[in-house]
């Protein structure tokens, strides 16, 4: 069948009759010599006829399946005679005739249609049709190339047998046609419901013979289409109702790739591009919402990044992916409240909010295939829903912040350490009230400066240097300048040592004294408390606050004794320790230089820690904690005005070095409440500032002009009350005034 | 003498010691800043004048390089002269 095709080709191609026997093969050469005509040669009446009878035997022979009797070159021959003598047209009318008659024959005698498949006595004919076409196109081959090539109005035989073929199955109707077609679509069906057929019978049917009849893209293919319609649709209806989301998923991918190898197999090509958008929009389009509202919080829930990625190529494919980025930027903020507002679970809120965001990042990477829309859905989402809790989320990271770079933290090597930091760092990025984590940072790195907790100096300046990068260098000079105070601490320390070595400097006890000296505007320095100092100790500081304030004059101490440290050697009975303490749990220690037992109120006069809450805790860090120097009576956790207190003779510890922790009260409520109260103070002075700084530029401003440069310019959340408070504030301190022609206007006083 | 102290490590802070709180011409607080200045501390001093009036320096400077200051403190009215600071 093919080669009916290709000979068609290969006549065009070589149209001179000469080279007919090259194509036969024939031995004998033919010469054909041109003379002049002596006379008209007289043809015998019955010429055509018996040349006729002769090639229409032949062809019947062929009808049958046994034309090898003849000889095709005498065929050949005759139809070049017969063509030579003028009688072409009469030979192709004749052939096409009996093609004509055979055909309507073979046809009209096939099976029913019941026969399974249907097609198959089609496609047998259609076969033996090809076959007995390229023999009779080679016995009429000069027929072909002359006359057919010659006429434009005439097919080519190859055409003329197809067009021929063509014309049988169309006949009564499509009786054949119909039930071809019909029969193939069913196979089709089963091969989609995996039932076994016959692939390479089916591609010659549909190629082979529909397509190059002219019937597979007007017959077959819209049949085709619609059929696949119709299968994937009750399939998806089917699916809805009784499949998962992972599995509906992991369907409509095997189908899609399917439906790739059918095309392949016995489909033509062309037919694919529309066969995935109808399997995309029966499978796809129609159910992917009632699926995704069947299970896709699970699969976000369970970060199922394969599955997601199954439902993002799946939207992308009908293009809907808008559709999943709302749901998924939803889930993320309902995830994300749910972690902020557990408010019975803060101790784990910021250690939640780090795996949620690392699954988040998880699901846009692999899932969403770094779709900047998720990143976006997601990060407007955390951003709105850890702000819908105030002051605690940015208290807790600022703590976790703490944690990590304390001292003895040895939960993650640098390499991680950097990675955690680099999280919390976005986790901060989404916070509305930085001031409030500044406050908190800074109270917890003043902790970890004084009291030597830092692990390392170099990460503190490490996370000082990205929360600038971040938030600009306004918001970080507090904290850089703490460490400025360090270092300058540092230097004014060993001047104070080289002034003490000079020979006729007063002795000072032999105590290894250091002093920090902060700018009280950059620390968080409570009140400072007034105590008694050991008498050795006060020299040491006196001597040191006439050196600095020789240095710097106009200015004052304040001795901030809570943040302040002691190394005592403390001689028990049963051995001699070094203790690590507070300067608070030092006097109380040094108290039992000359008691063996003190009451609490005898304690609270010697010491001079008239603040109970801050005597309490230290004694009880002393003889209720780890180490317990000293003993309380009654026992108990908690101490009372009435306990008693001795030294503990019986005192041991397997180690020499003792560090006694001062009991950190959980983060006090009192010290919660005082960063609370800074974070607002401090609030107050800039919308003060700003709005002076506005005034003063404008000079006249509406009260509407004035809250909108306000709005603009404040790094925090603030309701319009309290700018409206702050403004009063201000006309009365007489820095505005309202204008005497607009009440609803201000002006600047000089 | 069961304990005896061997170090210290003593914290102090340091304020700006004046008669006031407040700067008498930006009456801002002197542990913040004048208008002008963004950092507290070193960067924006106070200035002392023999009245015992104080104001931030960059303050008072303003006000004496204006013409109506006429070189006088502007709360007392007295001819301004800086305290004598060391350092
Ligand atoms: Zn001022
Ligand atoms: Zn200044
Ligand atoms: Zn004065």
């Amino acid at each position: 069948m093919q080669n009916v095709a290709s000979g068609r080709r290969a006549v065009a191609a070589a149209p001179l009759p000469a080279s007919v026997e090259a194509a036969w093969g024939a031995p004998t050469p033919k010469k054909l010599v041109i003379r002049a005509f002596r006379h008209v040669p007289k043809l015998p009446d019955d010429f055509y006829e018996e040349n006729w009878s002769e090639l229409l035997a032949a062809l019947r022979a062929i009808q049958a399946g046994d034309g090898q009797c003849f000889s095709r070159e005498e065929l050949f021959r005759k139809v070049e005679d017969v063509c030579l003598h003028d009688m072409a047209a009469r030979l192709y009318g004749d052939l096409e005739r009996e093609m004509d008659r055979h055909l309507a024959e073979a046809l009209a005698v096939l099976p029913a249609p019941e026969t399974v498949p249907a097609y198959r006595p089609v496609l047998a004919a259609w076969k033996q049709h090809c076959r007995q076409t390229q023999i009779v196109g080679d016995i009429f081959l000069y027929l072909d190339r002359t006359y057919a090539v010659m006429n434009t109005n005439v097919r080519s035989l190859g055409e003329m047998a197809r067009a021929l073929f063509a014309k049988h199955l169309l006949a009564h109707d499509g009786r054949v046609l119909r039930p071809t077609i019909a029969s193939a679509l069913q196979a089709i069906e089963k091969d989609r419901r995996g039932e076994p057929m016959e692939r390479a019978e089916l591609r010659d049917l549909l190629v082979d013979m529909l397509d190059t009849l002219g019937f597979y893209r007007t017959e077959f293919e819209p049949q085709l289409f619609a059929t696949t319609r119709a299968f994937y649709a009750a399939e998806g209806r089917h699916y809805v109702a009784e499949r998962s989301l992972p599995e509906y998923l992991g369907h409509c991918e095997m189908r899609l790739q399917q439906e790739q190898e059918r095309v392949q197999a016995y489909l033509d090509a062309s037919s694919q591009r529309q066969l995935l958008a109808i399997l995309n929009d029966a499978l796809g389009r129609q159910c992917v919402e009632a699926m995704m509202d069947k299970g896709l919080e699970a699969l976000f829930d369970e970060t199922r990044v394969d599955d997601l990625g199954r439902l993002y190529q799946l939207l992308r494919r009908i293009d809907a992916t808008w559709k999943l980025t709302p749901r998924y930027g939803e889930y993320i903020k309902r995830r994300c409240a749910a972690i902020t507002l557990d408010e019975e679970h803060d101790a784990d809120m910021v250690k939640n909010l780090l795996a949620l965001h690392e699954r988040a990042e998880l699901m846009e990477r692999d899932a969403f295939r770094g779709d900047k829309k998720f990143h976006n859905a997601a990060q407007t989402a955390f951003e709105a829903a850890i702000n819908l809790r105030q002051n605690v989320p940015a208290e807790l990271l600022a703590r976790h912040f703490d944690q990590l770079l304390r001292a003895g933290n040895k939960a993650y090597n640098e390499e991680q350490l950097n990675e955690v930091l680099s999280r919390l760092m976005e986790l901060f990025r989404f916070l509305n009230g930085k001031d409030v984590f500044e406050a908190f940072y800074k109270s917890h790195l003043a902790k970890r400066l004084l009291l030597g907790r830092s692990a390392s100096i170099d990460w503190e300046r490490s996370v000082v240097a990205r929360l600038r990068t971040e938030c600009g260098a306004s918001f970080t000079n507090h904290l850089e300048n703490m460490f400025k105070d360090m270092d300058v601490s540092a230097d004014l320390m060993q001047a104070f040592e080289q002034r003490r070595q000079r020979r006729n400097a007063p002795a000072l006890p032999p105590i290894q004294f250091h002093c920090q000296v902060l700018t009280q505007a950059y620390w968080p320095c409570g009140p400072p408390l007034a105590i008694k100092l050991p008498e050795s100790l006060q020299r040491c500081q006196d001597a040191f606050a006439r050196f600095y304030l020789s240095k710097h004059s106009g200015r004052r101490l304040a001795w901030h004794s809570a943040m302040s440290t002691c190394e005592l050697r403390a001689r028990f009975p049963r051995g001699e320790k070094t203790l690590s303490v507070s300067l608070h749990q030092a006097l109380v220690l040094l108290q039992f230089n000359d008691a063996d037992a003190l009451p609490y109120t005898a304690i609270r006069e010697h010491t001079g820690i008239f603040d109970d809450r801050e005597l309490k805790r230290t004694l009880q860090s002393l003889a209720c904690g780890k180490a317990r120097v000293l003993q309380k009576e009654p026992r108990g956790r908690d101490v009372h005005d009435t306990d008693r207190f001795a030294f503990h003779t019986d005192f041991t510890d397997p180690h020499y070095r003792i560090r006694i922790n001062q009991i950190q009260s959980k983060e006090s409520q009192e010290e919660q409440r005082n960063t609370s109260e800074r974070v607002f103070q401090d609030r107050q002075y800039q919308i003060d500032a700003a709005i002076v700084r506005i005034m003063k530029a404008r000079r006249r401003l509406s009260h509407a002009q004035l809250i909108g440069e306000l709005y603009a310019q404040l790094p925090f959340p603030h309701k319009p009350a309290d700018l409206k408070r702050r403004i009063e504030s201000l006309i009365q301190r007489e820095y505005l005034a309202r204008d005497d022609a607009n009440p609803n206007a201000y002006r600047y006083v000089a | 003498m069961r304990c005896e102290i061997l170090g210290a490590r003593l914290v102090a802070a340091w304020t700006w010691n004046a008669s006031d709180d407040t700067c008498g011409i930006c009456r801002l607080p002197f542990d913040a800043t004048c208008t002008d200045c963004k950092l507290p501390g070193d960067g924006c001093p106070l200035a002392i004048g023999q009245c015992t009036h104080p104001f931030h320096l960059h303050c008072i400077l303003k006000w004496l390089a204006s013409a109506n200051s006429r070189g006088q403190c502007p709360l007392c009215r007295q001819e301004w002269q800086f305290q004598q600071q060391a350092e």
